[in-house]
């Protein structure tokens, strides 16, 4: 029978905190496909995190648990943790304000970020390169349209840059079950780089 | 009077023009086909920043945020799909410019 091949796999809560004495089981069909999972479902009603003593890999099924009926209903999940990220040169931000002016960065840039950079091109390509590092963790499809400008960088009181999603960026976000994105920026020797990290609230907000 | 297929080929040239000035190809855009992948021809996610303003100014038209997609920028076809669209006398403009 297909629900045989079902494994039990332990991962991290969304928001658990080392050593917590909690973890989050999913129902794993790899011959299905690995990214297709269903939260551990405890009799009655669906758990978000069941404590780890409860459930070991591999163990018979404790009294209350019940398998995933069939694959086919197992909802489809993306990874758990997914990154992105960009090179871009400081040269071609340069032409670009060279040749389209104003133009290139109100397409571009937000006010703020506009604002924040003070024309400080170094600052700009840096950004350039997180809103393309932020793309590849969104994973637009080939028509989803995503203006650079509904993904902003912003700093925190401590200088720290931090991703603001809207519009279609923040929408986008939300069907790919993103709840927050991570952002780390460098520029130096006319390369700005920029690595973007998502974390999935995944599938223990399903409890109900 | 312009036939439709003249009009056409107008504007493919115009923006087989704007490709080589600002999509960074690793080729002549003379040489792609009607069908061919610029993202695989070397454009790059930037240059098509580029050649979107580029075509804004060749065709005085401007791009909205809604044809901001992959999609849009990937082939020739596709860009005189959406050049065409978004200002149906740029073809008869580029003929008698």
């Amino acid at each position: 029978m297909a629900e045989l091949d079902w494994r039990l796999e332990q991962t991290l809560p969304y928001g658990a905190r080392p050593g917590d004495d909690s973890f989050a089981w999913l129902f794993v069909n790899p011959a299905v496909n690995p990214q297709d999972a269903v939260p551990v479902r405890t009799r009655g009603r669906r758990r978000a995190n069941v404590p780890a003593r409860s459930l070991d890999p591999g163990s018979p099924l404790p009294e209350g648990i019940d398998m995933p009926s069939t694959p086919a209903r197992a909802p489809r999940h993306a990874p758990d943790v997914r990154i992105g990220c960009d090179v871009h040169t400081v040269s071609q931000t340069e032409a670009s304000i060279a040749l389209f002016g104003e133009r290139y960065l109100r397409r571009v840039f937000t006010p703020h970020e506009l604002e924040q950079c003070a024309g400080d091109v170094e600052r700009l390509t840096g950004r350039f390169a997180a809103k393309e590092a932020v793309l590849k963790v969104l994973e637009p499809g080939p028509d989803d349209a995503v203006p650079w400008s509904s993904i902003e960088v912003r700093n925190s009181r401590t200088g720290a840059p931090f991703v603001a999603l809207s519009g279609p960026a923040s929408e986008l976000a939300a069907r790919r079950g993103i709840a927050r994105i991570d952002i780390s920026l460098s520029h130096d020797a006319g390369i700005g780089l920029a690595v973007a990290a998502a974390v999935h609230p995944h599938t223990w907000d399903l409890a109900s | 009077m312009t036939t439709d297929s003249t009009d056409l080929h107008s504007t493919d040239a115009r923006i087989r023009a704007v490709l080589d000035t600002h999509a960074r190809l690793t080729g002549p855009a003379a040489a792609l086909g009607q069908h061919d992948d610029l993202y695989a021809a070397g454009m790059t996610s930037h240059a098509s920043v580029n050649v979107m303003l580029a075509l804004e100014d060749a065709f005085d038209i401007e791009f909205p945020d809604a044809l901001l997609t992959k999609t849009t920028f990937c082939t020739l076809e596709r860009l005189e799909q959406a050049v065409t669209g978004l200002r149906p006398s740029a073809a008869i403009q580029g003929v008698n410019a």
